[in-house]
């Protein structure tokens, strides 16, 4: 397409800054207002801190209860992360292995999960986890969160599906056992596909509203979500502390999302166009 | 050892010599893959597949909040004509619909336009624009709501910058169902734009050719080209795009709360606040199975679309 004219090349160019300053500058905004004092920002909520301070965000850290939402949060998202793509990897091998029968029945089971929204199962799920005694507790949000492997697998199974089979061929020659074969040559070919699965799994557990909002009622075991949402309703005039709570909650997996970019842009079509 | 006492048992109860010689036999690799399909099995068997069937069946009960795990009294489909005559459930229908009139062909517009703009474009600004357009993904419908319940706000919002008389967008009904759709758009647009460009570079190369050879300038392309190919992805992301505004529910429980004068009670929102607030957790399957058929209908429709649009143009 070499017919642009220099109009549509400032176009595209012009586009391209609004969409910048549009997607960016909301979270910019935000650390910005986070080291504000609150009367700087009532007054000047759009400008360059004149003097920078960390009283709010040092404040958010000592007074315990930030923490302990964050250390909530970090707990079900590691074993939620760690189960998922395990399950999934192993679970998705299988099914590039075997199309039939039960095995096949089984996947599309899985694949079903994909279609069905969740407020279906919101109301049995929860009186399982009550009548488990997991109520309040990381337990029973985790419980839920494992059952989440529909994606994961979906993804793994595709990833799977491409790998030649020569190399199985090759390392059953060898006397590689099944387990070995998956263990040894797919398991560290499929390295990028489980980066990605593990992305997904974290970005969802890390923000999640719903089920912790159903599971969790007692603040000691609040998420980081429910513990921000409860600063917006505790602190409605102090918007600059509120702004702290925002910022370090959404940071961990914006840093991740900044690292991880490439995979989860493929993931991501990957993904939906298979569904 | 292990043949010889199958083909004894076999003689007892004679198959048909079809199946006897299709008889599965039970390897090593077999077990292996059981047991590799057992852990994920283990909790969506029990948290997922059976609770949709429970789901269904508790919609056809009276199950209270406070009542023990089993002890459901059935009250046939009591629940569904209830809510045929519930006037909060058809305005909350009412509202979804609105919502979702907003936001789809919004973010379906801009994000084509965007996939176009970017896909046409090379470089280092392009992928960051990639790049930020994505960021949303990485984020909770709760932290979207705050950010966008500030720059909203009259105090530190947008209407503080440009007005001296600031006004509340979420006082009024209008308003407060415009600021959630734009924060959704805001959230969902990059999602979209991936899978329009992902569409976009399906489209060979040689077809823009060919149409270039004969005469086609940019527009042209892009109306005979690129919209005609566009056909199948469009229908994915409309059905993806709709599906995810008839389900919002983190945005409004952080930005209204159903409010101002439950002008924002959009179906998911009715559905919790019916099953965990009202504690009526069978009027709330209820809505659920409703909201499940219709995303089901439209994601059958999907199927069905693509399917037929498949191969056409090649």
């Amino acid at each position: 397409m070499n017919d642009e004219t220099p109009v549509l090349r400032i176009s595209r160019f012009a586009i391209f800054i609004c969409l910048l300053v549009i997607m960016a500058y909301p979270i910019f905004w935000s650390i910005m207002s986070s080291v504000k004092t609150n009367a700087e920002l009532v007054a000047n909520p759009f400008s360059i801190p004149r003097e920078p301070q960390i009283d709010n965000i040092v404040e958010l850290w000592v007074e315990g209860d930030f923490i302990r939402y964050f250390r909530n949060t970090l707990i079900i998202s590691l074993v939620t992360v760690i189960g998922v793509v395990t399950m999934s990897t192993m679970a998705g091998y299988v099914f590039s292995q075997r199309a039939t029968g039960a095995y096949k029945f089984l996947f599309l089971l899985f694949l079903f999960g994909l279609m069905v929204p969740r407020e279906v199962v919101i109301v049995p799920v929860f009186r399982i986890i009550a009548s488990l005694g997991l109520r309040n507790t990381l337990g029973g949000v985790i419980l839920v969160y494992m059952a989440g492997t529909s994606f994961g697998i979906v993804l793994m199974r595709t990833y799977f599906l491409s790998v030649p089979t020569e190399l199985r061929e090759a390392a059953l020659i060898d006397g590689c056992s099944e387990f070995g074969v998956f263990f040894r040559i797919y398991v560290p070919l499929a390295a990028p596909a489980m980066v990605t699965v593990s992305i997904f799994a974290f970005f969802f557990s890390w923000n999640d509203l719903l089920w912790p909002l159903i599971l969790i009622q007692q603040p000691e075991w609040f998420t980081l979500v429910q513990g921000v949402l409860r600063y917006q309703d505790e602190f409605t005039i102090d918007w600059s502390k509120r702004s702290a709570g925002l910022v370090f909650s959404i940071l961990p997996p914006l840093i991740f999302y900044l690292i991880f970019n490439r995979g989860i842009q493929s993931g991501l079509t990957a993904g939906a166009i298979k569904m | 050892m292990k043949q010889a006492q199958m083909s004894q048992s076999a003689g007892l109860f004679r198959l048909p010599r079809l199946l006897r010689t299709v008889r599965p036999k039970i390897s090593a690799k077999d077990v292996v893959h059981g047991l590799m399909v057992l852990p994920a099995l283990v909790f969506y068997i029990p948290l997922f597949v059976v609770p949709i069937l429970l789901g269904l069946a508790v919609s056809f009960g009276d199950w209270s909040g406070v009542a023990g795990a089993l002890d459901m009294e059935w009250i046939g489909a009591e629940n569904y004509v209830e809510l045929a005559g519930d006037r909060k459930f058809w305005s909350s229908l009412g509202i979804t619909l609105r919502y979702a009139a907003m936001v789809v062909p919004s973010q379906l517009l801009i994000g084509l336009l965007l996939a176009a703009t970017i896909n046409s474009g090379k470089g280092m600004l392009s992928a960051g624009v990639k790049v930020a357009i994505l960021t949303p993904i990485a984020m909770s419908a709760v932290a979207i709501g705050i950010l966008a319940t500030f720059l909203f706000s009259p105090q530190i919002g947008i209407p503080a910058l440009i007005s001296n008389e600031p006004v509340d967008l979420f006082a009024e009904p209008n308003g407060a169902l415009l600021g959630v759709s734009i924060a959704h758009v805001w959230g969902g647009i990059g999602f979209t734009t991936f899978i329009f460009l992902a569409g976009l570079q399906a489209i060979p190369e040689e077809l823009y050719e060919a149409a270039k050879i004969d005469g086609a300038g940019l527009m042209a392309r892009f109306r005979r080209v690129t919209i005609p190919l566009l056909r199948e992805t469009t229908i994915v992301n409309l059905i993806l795009i709709f599906i995810g505004a008839f389900r919002s529910f983190g945005l409004i429980y952080t930005m209204t709360r159903g409010g101002p004068y439950r002008a924002t009670e959009v179906l998911s929102f009715f559905m919790y606040k019916q099953a965990f607030v009202s504690f009526r957790m069978s009027y709330g399957s209820a809505i659920a199975v409703i909201l499940f058929l219709i995303i089901a209908t439209i994601t059958l429709f999907k199927i069905r679309l693509t399917r037929a649009g498949t191969t056409r143009y090649y």
